[in-house]
C-alpha cells in the first residue's frame, strides 16, 4: 500500500524584519539574568518558606504537615511574637519619624549659603558609610554606663545619667537615637529635594510679604512631601527589618525590650532550628510590611503634592 | 534618511501569535522558581572518605590543644588525616543548624547540649554505646556524662565542668577574712557567704556596705560576683541546694515560681542590690573583662563559677585559691555542664570518629585537662591515685582542689536541665529575660519577685514539652 504524504498544513508566519526580530530575541536574553535571578532566589525560597510554614520543620528533627498550626500557634501561645512585633512597631515609631526630622533640618542648613557647605555634607554623609556593626560597637562603647561619651557629658554637666541600653526603658529610645545618627542618607535625598524647589514661589511669598515661616509652611514642605514620603517608605521598610543593633549591641535584651521581629526570626531559625516556625514567622513580617506600605501608599494620596500631578 | 517604523509595526507578531511563547516562557521561568528550592536539597555533595573534619569551639588555646591531639591521632598507622574547624561559639548553633540543613554535617563535631539531644533522636548521630565492644575506655566513663535521648542511644560531653568557689587569696588576707572552705561538709550557710563577701567590700573612701555614707556608685572591690543569669550552672546549684527546681519531673511545668526558688533567686539578687557586695549586671557590662582578671585587678574578690577559669587564673599570676559552692540547706552541692560531642551518621568512617573522641577525652594525649581547661569524663581518673594526679597533681591546681572538685562531682552533683528537658535551649531562652527585672533591680523584695516569677513561670509553660529519659544510675 502505498501512502501518499501530504504535506503538512505550514503554519503561515508573517514575516518579521531582522532587526526586530534580533532586538526581541537580545532583550529577552538579556533580561533573562535578571528575571532568572529573581525567580530562582527570591520567588522560589518564598514558595518554600511559605511550604516549610507549613510544616513543623526543626533541623534535626522529624518533618509533618501540621497546615495553620504555626500561624495559629503564633497568636495564642507565643507571648514573644507578641513582644517582638510590639518592639519593631515603637521602634519604627520612634525612629523613622525622629531621623526624617533631623534628615530635613540638616538639608534644610546644609541648603544655605554657608562656607565650607562641601565639608559639612561630607561629614553628615560619613556616619553612613560606617558599617552598620561597627557603628553599633562604637555605640555600645557610647552607651556605656560607666565610661561612655553620652554618661560623661552627663556628669560633667551635673545632670542625672542613664543605663541607656541597659534599661529596658531606655533601650529602645537608645537605639532609636543612635539610628538618627544615620539621617545622612536621608538629608542627602531632602538635599536634592530642596534644590528642586523652585524659586519663583519663594519670591512669590516674599511679594506677599511672607516670612521664613511662611516660606518653610506654603512653599517648601508641600514641595518636599515626594521627597518626604520616598524617605517614608524606605524608613519604614528598613526599620520592620531591624537586626544588627540587636544581635550587636543587646541580645534582644534586656527582659526582651529590644527583641527586632528580625532578630526573633534570626533565633527561631538558626539558634533554635525552628525552621517551620521561622518560615511562618517570616511571611506575617511580609504581610505587615505589604500592608504598612499600603497604607502609606494609600494615606499619600491626602498628603503629597505633586506639582506635574492634579495636586492634592 | 531612514524613515522610522511607525508604532505599532506590522513586522511584530501580533498579540494573538505572541501567546503561545509567552505561556511557554512563563511556563518554564515558573518551573524555574520551583526547581530552585528543589535542586538545593538535591545538592549534597559526598562526605569526604579520606580525611574526618572535626568543627569545635573555643579559644586560640584549645584550638593548639585539638590540633596537637590531632596531628598526633593521625600519624600513626591507617588513621585518617583530621581538618579541623574553629568556629566562634556566637555563632557555632547558626552554623550548626545550616550544616544539618544541607545535610554537609562534619564527621565530628562539639554540639549544644539541647542540639545534641535533637539530633540524637532526630537518627543524625552515631551512638556511642554502639561501640563499647570495640572501646573499652567507654564503659569507664561516668554516668553523669553519657545523656540518653531514647532506651538505647546517647550522647556523651566533651568534658565535665563542675561550679566552686574561686578567690583571690591576697585580698581574703588583706581583709582578715576567712577563706572559703574546701570540703563540702564544711561549706558556707548562705548567710556566712554575705558576711565575708561584707568584709571583701569597700568603696573608694573605704567604707563597708554596712557603714554609713557607703557609695555603691563608687565600689573600689567587690565580695563576690554574684551568678545573676540564667542559664547559670552555679545559681542551678543554689536552687537545688535548697531543694528548688526550675522545671518539674515530666519538664511540663516551669517551678521556678515555687517558694524555695523565689528565696534563692531573690537571696543572689540580694547580694547586688540589698547588700550591695556583688556588681550589678549593668555595672558588669562595662568592666567584666573575666573572672581571672576581674580577680587579679582586685575588682571583685571572689566568684561562683567554673573549673575552666583555672586556665585563666594559671596565666593571671595571682595566688589564687577555690573551695566549695556555698550552701542554702544541709548539703552544699555543684553542678556538671559542658557542652556534648557527636559523630554523625553520614561519616564514612564512624569508628574513627569515635577512636579520635576517646583520645580527646584522653587526659594523658590531650593537655586542657591539666592545663585546667577541662575535667575527665573516665571515672578512673578520679578513683585512680596515679591517675589522678596525672592531670590534676600540677603547679596549677590550688591546695584543696580535690576536695572542692573531685569529692563534690563523685558525690554532691546534680546535672544542668538542658539534656534533660526537651528543647532545653529553647526553654532557657524564654526563662533568661525573665529574670532580668529581677537582676537589674526593678523588681526587688520577697513578694514581688514571686509574684514577678508566677508570671515568668506561666509564660515558659507553653515552651515546655517535656523530657528525655537523660542521666542514669549516677
Amino acid at each position: 500500500m502505498s501512502t501518499v504524504s501530504t504535506p503538512r498544513p505550514r503554519r503561515t508566519r508573517r514575516p518579521t524584519g531582522g532587526l526586530a526580530r534580533m532586538e526581541q530575541r537580545w532583550g529577552v536574553l538579556l533580561a533573562l539574568p535578571v528575571v532568572l535571578g529573581f525567580l530562582v532566589f527570591t520567588i522560589g525560597p518564598m514558595l518554600a518558606s511559605f511550604v516549610i510554614s507549613l510544616t513543623d520543620w526543626t533541623i534535626g528533627g522529624e518533618v509533618n504537615w501540621v497546615g495553620l498550626d504555626n500561624y495559629r500557634q503564633m497568636f495564642g501561645d507565643d507571648a514573644l511574637f507578641g513582644t517582638s512585633l510590639r518592639v519593631t512597631l515603637s521602634y519604627t515609631l520612634m525612629a523613622v519619624p525622629l531621623t526624617l526630622a533631623v534628615g530635613f533640618g540638616v538639608a534644610m542648613l546644609l541648603n544655605r549659603d554657608v562656607r565650607g557647605r562641601g565639608l559639612f555634607r561630607v561629614l553628615y554623609y560619613l556616619p553612613v558609610l560606617v558599617p552598620s556593626v561597627a557603628s553599633a560597637v562604637l555605640w555600645t562603647w557610647v552607651y556605656n554606663p560607666e565610661f561612655g561619651l553620652l554618661n560623661q557629658l552627663l556628669r560633667g554637666a551635673g545632670l542625672p545619667t542613664s543605663r541607656w541600653i541597659y534599661d529596658a526603658d531606655t533601650a529602645l529610645p537608645s537605639l532609636a537615637i543612635m539610628a538618627a545618627w544615620g539621617f545622612g542618607n536621608a538629608a542627602v535625598i531632602f538635599l536634592a529635594g530642596l534644590q528642586g524647589v523652585p524659586r519663583h514661589l519663594y519670591e512669590a511669598i516674599e511679594m506677599d510679604g511672607g516670612g521664613p515661616w511662611a516660606r518653610f509652611r506654603y512653599v517648601t514642605l508641600p514641595m518636599m512631601t515626594p521627597t518626604i514620603f520616598y524617605n517614608l517608605v524606605m524608613g519604614l521598610i528598613a526599620t520592620f527589618q531591624v537586626f544588627n543593633e540587636a544581635y550587636v549591641m543587646t541580645q534582644g535584651g534586656p527582659d526582651n525590650a529590644t527583641l527586632f521581629y528580625n532578630f526573633y526570626l534570626y533565633r527561631t531559625a538558626f539558634t533554635e532550628g525552628r525552621l517551620g516556625y521561622a518560615s511562618a514567622l517570616a511571611w506575617v513580617l511580609f504581610v505587615v510590611m505589604v500592608a504598612v506600605t499600603a497604607l502609606v501608599f494609600r494615606s499619600a494620596r491626602r498628603w503629597v503634592y505633586y506639582e506635574t500631578g492634579d495636586g492634592r | 534618511m531612514v524613515p522610522l517604523p511607525p508604532l505599532g509595526n506590522p513586522t511584530h507578531p501580533p498579540p494573538g501569535r505572541a501567546g503561545p511563547g509567552r505561556r511557554a516562557l512563563l511556563r518554564g521561568l515558573g518551573a524555574a522558581a520551583l526547581a530552585a528550592p528543589l535542586a538545593s536539597c538535591g545538592f549534597v555533595p559526598a562526605s569526604r572518605d579520606d580525611r574526618l573534619s572535626f568543627m569545635f569551639w573555643g579559644s586560640t588555646q584549645e584550638e593548639a590543644s585539638v590540633n596537637e591531639v590531632s596531628r598526633r591521632y593521625s600519624e600513626r598507622p591507617d588513621r585518617l588525616a583530621i581538618d579541623t574547624e574553629l568556629v566562634s561559639y556566637n555563632g557555632y548553633a547558626t552554623k550548626m543548624h545550616t550544616l544539618v540543613a544541607a545535610r554537609q554535617e562534619p564527621d565530628i563535631a562539639y554540639a549544644p547540649q539541647d542540639m545534641a539531644m535533637r539530633l540524637g533522636e532526630g537518627g543524625y548521630l552515631v551512638n556511642f554505646l554502639d561501640y563499647r565492644d570495640r572501646f573499652e575506655a567507654l564503659d569507664d566513663f561516668l554516668p553523669q556524662t553519657i545523656h540518653y535521648w531514647d532506651d538505647e542511644g546517647a550522647v556523651f560531653q566533651t568534658a565535665i565542668e563542675t561550679m566552686v568557689t574561686w578567690y583571690n587569696a591576697d585580698l581574703f588576707e588583706t581583709a582578715g577574712a576567712p577563706l572559703p572552705p574546701t570540703r563540702t561538709e564544711d561549706a558556707w550557710t548562705w548567710d556566712e557567704l554575705v558576711a565575708t563577701a561584707e568584709r571583701l567590700t569597700f568603696d573608694v573612701e573605704g567604707r563597708r556596705p554596712s557603714e554609713r555614707g557607703f557609695d555603691a556608685e563608687r565600689v573600689e572591690q567587690y565580695g563576690l560576683m554574684a551568678p545573676a543569669w540564667w542559664f547559670s550552672p552555679a545559681l542551678y546549684a543554689l536552687l537545688r541546694s535548697n531543694d528548688a527546681d526550675a522545671f518539674d519531673e515530666d519538664g511540663t511545668r516551669c517551678v521556678i515560681d515555687s517558694d524555695a526558688a523565689v528565696e534563692v533567686i531573690s537571696a543572689v539578687a540580694d547580694l547586688i542590690h540589698e547588700h550591695r557586695v556583688a556588681p550589678s549586671p549593668t555595672q558588669l557590662a562595662t568592666f567584666n573583662n573575666g573572672l581571672a582578671l576581674m580577680m587579679r585587678s582586685g575588682k571583685i574578690a571572689m566568684g561562683l563559677d567554673g573549673y575552666w577559669h583555672l586556665l585563666d587564673l594559671a596565666a593571671a599570676d595571682f595566688p589564687y585559691g577555690v573551695g566549695v559552692m556555698p550552701r542554702f540547706q544541709d548539703e552544699a552541692l555543684t553542678c556538671v555542664t559542658s557542652g556534648a560531642t557527636c559523630v554523625f551518621n553520614r561519616s564514612l568512617h564512624p569508628e574513627q570518629a569515635v577512636e579520635f573522641y576517646l583520645e580527646m577525652a584522653d587526659p594523658e594525649r590531650c593537655t586542657l585537662y591539666a592545663d585546667g581547661l577541662w575535667m575527665p569524663l573516665r571515672r578512673s581518673y578520679y578513683t585512680d591515685p596515679r591517675l589522678l594526679a596525672s592531670w590534676c597533681d600540677t603547679e596549677i591546681h590550688p591546695a584543696g582542689f580535690v576536695d572542692s572538685f573531685v569529692e563534690p562531682l563523685l558525690h554532691h552533683a546534680v546535672q544542668e536541665p538542658v539534656y534533660r528537658v526537651r528543647e532545653g535551649g529553647l526553654v532557657n531562652s524564654r526563662l533568661t529575660p525573665g529574670l532580668d527585672p529581677i537582676w537589674l533591680g526593678e523588681v526587688r523584695g520577697r513578694d514581688a519577685v514571686a509574684r514577678h516569677l508566677r508570671g515568668v513561670a506561666d509564660r515558659v509553660d507553653s515552651y515546655l514539652t517535656g523530657v528525655y529519659p537523660d542521666v542514669r544510675g549516677t
